[in-house]
C-alpha cells in the first residue's frame, strides 16, 4: 500500500510542468524515504532527477518499494484537474496497475479522484557520482530563465563562463553576439535575490539553449536556482521543490568535436 | 635589398612558421611571381648553407609525360614535396621547369595546406590577381560602366562569339551570376537572362501578355521547339511555372509537377536530346491536376519560343516587359535560393523539386550532346582537370544522406579549387556536417565564395560559363555535382560559427548505469 498526501498540491502540479516537456514518460520510485524520479530525455543529453522526501508530505506511507511507470503527459492532464489550493493524495496498491490521484478542496467540500493506468517502463537508472563542483552559482531563478530566453534568440548554444569577477552568459549566431554578465551581489535584503558565486577554479562550458529553456520551466517552483559546473562534466541546474525536495537537471556540455 | 627580403622570409618561415608559397610572397611583397620564386630559391640555398634541416621545400614541376600505349604525350604540372622530386622528374620524358613552390618548416602531410596558406592573400587580391603573373592577355580590358549599362538594357545584343557551353552546371547558380549569363551567346538565353531592373509592378501585366502571345503563336512555337536551345527555355519556363502555380493553387506539389513536365519535355518536342530520357525520369501519372499543369507548361514554353530572335525586333516592347518580369523572378529566386539553398540541394538529390526536373531536362540534353557516358570514372588524380570533373560526378549520391535528423554526420565531400596553374583540383575529404544548422549557413558561404574568388566559383556550378572546352562534355549526373560542392561551402561556414563546431555530448558518457 502506498499513500502520499500533499497539502501543497500545487507543488506537484509545478513539478509536472517542470518535467513534462523534457520527458514523455518516467518511473516514480516510491520507497519509505520518499518518492524519486530519474529519467533521461529522448536524446539522452539531459537527465532529470526529482526527489520528494517523505517528511515533506502531510501523510506518507509506503509499505513496499514500488515503481510506478507513468505517462507524464497523462499525469499532467490529471493534475491540471486539480485546483491550486487542492490537497493531492496519491494512492496505489503494492503491485499496482493503477494509481489514484485524489484532489480535495481545502474546505473538503469537493473531492475528486482520478485513476490512471501505469506503464511498464525500462528502467535505465544512472549512478550520479558525488562531485565537488568547481563553481556553484546561486541566482534568482527568474533571472536565469530570462537569460536563457534572451540568449536563445542568438544561437543554439550558451557559453557559461564563471570567473572570479562573476558569471558571463554568452551566445553567438547569425545576427550577432550577446553577452550577459552577472557580478556577485555585495549586499541584498533577501537571499533569493542574490547572485552568489562559490568558485574554486574558473570554468567555461557550452550548453544547448534548448535544454536550458526546458529546465527553466521549473522556475515557478523556487525563487532561487543553483548552477553547478566543473570542467568536462554535466551542468547541474537545481531548483528546490518547496520544503519537500528538489529537482535537478543534468545537462551534458557541448564539447569540441575532436574528430573534426 | 637582397638581405632584407631574406630577413623577411626568415622571419615568416622560421619565426612565424608560415608556409610561404611563391604566390603568397608575390602578392605580399608585390613582385613578379618569377621573382618570388627566385627569392624563395635564394632563401632555401641560404638556409641550407646554414644547415637548417627542418626546412622543407615543395617544388612545382612541369614536364611532358610520355603517353602509354599509343596515347599522345601529356603535359603534367605537379606540386611535389622535395623527397618525391626525383621520382616525379624521372617519370617525365622531358622536364620543362622546376621551381620552388613553397618553403615551410613543417612537414606537409597534406598538400591542401598549401592552398589554404595563401588563400586569404589571394582572396584579398582577387581583383588584380594577375598583376604579377606571367600570363597576360593584352587585349583584355575592363568593361566601362556604360557598356555594362547597355548590356543590361539588352539593346546591345552581343553576337555569339563563343561556342555554346554547357548550362546545366551553372544553372543552380544562375541567380548569383546574372552577369555571366547575360553575356551568353545563346539567343533565347539572352532574352531570358538579360537583366533589367524594372519594377515588380510589371509582373502581372506581363503575365497576361505572355498568355495572349502564346495563343497566337502556338503553332510557330512548336516548330521552333527544335531550335537551338530549347533547354534553356524549358528551364525558364519551369521557373515561371513554379511562380505561377504558386499563385494559382498550392495544391500541386512540386513533386507532382515534376513528372508532368518531363512528359511534356518528351512529347512536345521531337528534339532527340529531349527524348533522351534523364535517368531520374519517373513515369508520368495522369491526374487532372497534372494535366492542368502540363497545359500551363506548354503555354509558357510556347510563349518563350515566340520570343526567339527572329521576332525579336517586332516584339521589342513586349519582350522588355517580359524581361523585367523574368528578371524579377530571377531575382526573387536568387533570394529564395540564398535562403533555402540547403533544402534545394536535398531536393535535387532526391529528384523531387521542379528545379531538379529542370536540371534533368538539361542533363538529358547534355547526355545526348556529349559522348561522355555517365559512367563512374576512376578516382581523380591531380593530373588534368578533365579527369577531375569526371570524378566529381561520381560522388553525387552523397548529399542525399543528409536527410535524416540533426545528427552530425561524416560525409565524403569534394573540395574543388583551382591551383595556381589554373587546373581544377578536387579533393575528397571526410568532414562532419551538422545537418540541422547547416542550411542557412550553407548558402551564405557559398555566396561569398562565388563572389569573392573566381577560382572557387568556377569550380562550383558556374563552370558552365567557362570557356574552356574541356568542360563541354557534361554527363547527366552533372546536376548532382553541385551538391557536394555546396557542402564545402557549408563546411566553411560551419567553421565560421564557432558555436557549431561543438558537439553535443551524451549524458550517458558521464554517468554510468547502476
Amino acid at each position: 500500500m502506498f499513500e502520499a498526501r500533499l497539502v501543497q498540491g500545487n507543488l506537484l502540479k509545478k513539478v509536472l510542468d517542470a518535467i513534462k516537456d523534457l520527458l514523455n514518460e518516467a518511473s516514480w520510485d516510491c520507497a519509505d524515504s520518499g518518492i524519486q524520479l530519474q529519467a533521461m530525455d529522448n536524446s539522452h543529453v539531459s537527465l532529470v532527477s526529482v526527489n520528494l522526501r517523505a517528511e515533506g508530505f502531510d501523510k506518507y506511507r509506503c509499505d513496499r518499494n514500488i515503481i510506478m511507470g507513468m505517462d507524464l503527459t497523462s499525469m499532467s492532464k490529471i493534475l491540471k484537474c486539480a485546483a491550486n489550493d487542492d490537497i493531492i493524495t496519491m494512492k496505489a496498491q503494492d503491485n499496482p496497475d493503477n494509481v489514484t490521484f485524489m484532489f480535495e478542496s481545502p474546505s473538503q467540500e469537493k473531492v475528486s479522484d482520478y485513476e490512471m493506468k501505469l506503464m511498464n517502463l525500462d528502467q535505465e537508472h544512472l549512478g550520479i557520482p558525488e562531485t565537488d563542483y568547481a563553481c556553484v552559482i546561486k541566482m534568482p531563478s527568474g533571472e536565469f530563465a530570462r537569460i536563457c530566453r534572451d540568449l536563445s534568440q542568438f544561437g543554439e548554444s550558451i557559453v557559461i563562463a564563471c570567473t572570479k569577477e562573476g558569471v558571463r552568459f554568452s551566445a553567438a549566431g547569425d545576427i550577432g553576439t550577446a553577452n550577459i554578465k552577472l557580478a556577485q551581489t555585495s549586499s541584498v535584503d533577501k537571499e533569493e535575490d542574490a547572485v552568489i558565486i562559490d568558485m574554486q577554479e574558473p570554468v567555461t562550458l557550452t550548453f544547448a539553449c534548448r535544454y536550458l529553456n526546458m529546465f527553466t520551466k521549473a522556475t515557478p517552483l523556487s525563487p532561487q536556482v543553483s548552477l553547478s559546473m566543473s570542467p568536462e562534466v554535466p551542468l547541474v541546474v537545481e531548483y528546490a521543490i518547496g520544503e519537500i525536495g528538489q529537482i535537478q537537471y543534468f545537462l551534458a556540455p557541448k564539447i569540441d568535436d575532436q574528430d573534426n | 635589398m637582397d638581405s632584407m627580403y631574406l630577413d623577411n622570409l626568415d622571419e615568416s618561415v622560421n619565426d612565424e612558421r608560415k608556409i610561404v608559397t611563391y604566390k603568397w610572397l608575390s602578392l605580399t611583397v608585390g613582385v613578379h611571381t618569377n621573382v618570388a620564386k627566385q627569392m624563395l630559391y635564394q632563401f632555401v640555398q641560404k638556409q641550407r648553407r646554414k644547415d637548417c634541416h627542418d626546412l622543407t621545400v615543395t617544388y612545382i614541376v612541369s614536364g611532358v609525360v610520355a603517353g602509354q600505349a599509343g596515347q599522345p604525350d601529356t603535359v603534367k604540372v605537379a606540386v611535389v614535396p622535395e623527397d618525391a622530386l626525383a621520382a616525379v622528374k624521372s617519370e617525365m620524358k622531358e622536364v620543362v621547369s622546376v621551381h620552388v613552390y613553397s618553403v615551410q618548416r613543417v612537414r606537409l602531410n597534406d598538400l591542401s595546406l598549401l592552398y589554404s596558406s595563401h588563400y586569404d592573400t589571394v582572396k584579398e587580391h582577387i581583383n588584380d590577381i594577375n598583376k604579377y603573373s606571367g600570363i597576360k592577355c593584352t587585349s583584355a580590358g575592363l568593361r566601362s560602366s556604360a557598356d555594362l549599362e547597355k548590356l543590361k538594357k539588352g539593346s546591345a545584343y552581343q553576337p555569339p562569339v563563343e561556342p555554346p557551353r554547357p548550362e546545366s552546371k551553372y544553372k543552380p547558380q544562375v541567380k548569383k551570376e546574372p552577369l555571366a549569363q547575360d553575356n551568353k551567346p545563346v539567343q533565347s538565353v539572352n532574352k531570358v537572362g538579360s537583366k533589367t531592373s524594372g519594377g515588380k509592378n510589371n509582373q502581372i501585366a506581363s503575365m497576361f501578355a505572355q498568355q495572349a502571345k502564346k495563343v497566337v503563336k502556338k503553332e510557330k512555337s512548336e516548330d521552333k521547339d527544335e531550335s537551338a536551345k530549347p533547354k534553356e527555355e524549358t528551364k525558364s519556363q519551369a521557373k515561371n511555372k513554379r511562380d505561377i502555380s504558386s499563385f494559382l493553387s498550392k495544391g500541386p506539389s512540386t513533386k507532382k509537377q515534376q513528372p508532368v513536365k518531363e512528359t511534356k519535355v518528351e512529347s512536345a518536342s521531337s528534339c532527340p536530346k529531349k527524348t533522351n530520357a534523364s535517368p531520374r525520369k519517373s513515369p508520368a501519372r495522369d491526374s487532372v491536376k497534372e494535366d492542368i499543369i502540363e497545359v500551363e507548361v506548354e503555354e509558357k514554353e510556347v510563349k518563350m519560343q515566340v520570343d526567339s530572335p527572329v521576332k525579336k525586333q517586332q516584339k521589342q516592347s513586349k519582350i522588355k516587359a517580359k524581361k523585367t518580369n523574368q528578371t524579377n523572378k530571377r531575382k526573387k529566386e536568387a533570394e529564395d535560393e540564398s535562403k533555402t539553398k540547403r533544402k534545394r540541394i536535398m531536393q535535387l538529390s532526391d529528384s523531387e523539386s521542379s528545379d531538379d526536373e529542370e536540371e534533368d531536362a538539361e542533363a538529358a540534353k547534355w547526355a545526348a550532346l556529349s559522348p561522355t557516358p555517365p559512367a563512374s570514372s576512376p578516382p581523380a588524380t591531380l593530373d588534368t582537370a578533365r579527369i577531375e570533373s569526371d570524378s566529381e560526378e561520381e560522388i553525387p549520391p552523397t548529399p542525399q544522406e543528409d536527410k535524416n535528423g540533426r545528427a552530425r554526420k561524416r560525409k565524403l565531400v569534394n573540395k574543388t579549387f583551382t591551383d595556381e596553374d589554373g587546373y581544377l583540383v578536387t579533393k575528397k575529404e571526410y568532414e562532419y556536417v551538422d545537418d540541422s544548422g547547416e542550411e542557412d549557413a550553407a548558402d551564405t558561404t557559398t555566396t561569398t565564395t562565388t563572389s569573392e574568388s573566381p577560382g572557387v566559383s568556377q569550380s562550383s556550378s558556374t563552370s558552365a560559363t567557362k570557356t574552356s572546352p574541356k568542360k563541354t562534355p557534361v554527363s547527366p549526373q552533372k546536376k548532382t555535382k553541385d551538391s557536394p560542392k555546396k557542402k564545402t561551402g557549408a563546411k566553411s561556414s560551419k567553421k565560421s560559427h564557432a558555436q557549431d563546431t561543438k558537439k553535443q555530448s551524451k549524458i550517458m558518457s558521464f554517468f554510468s548505469k547502476k
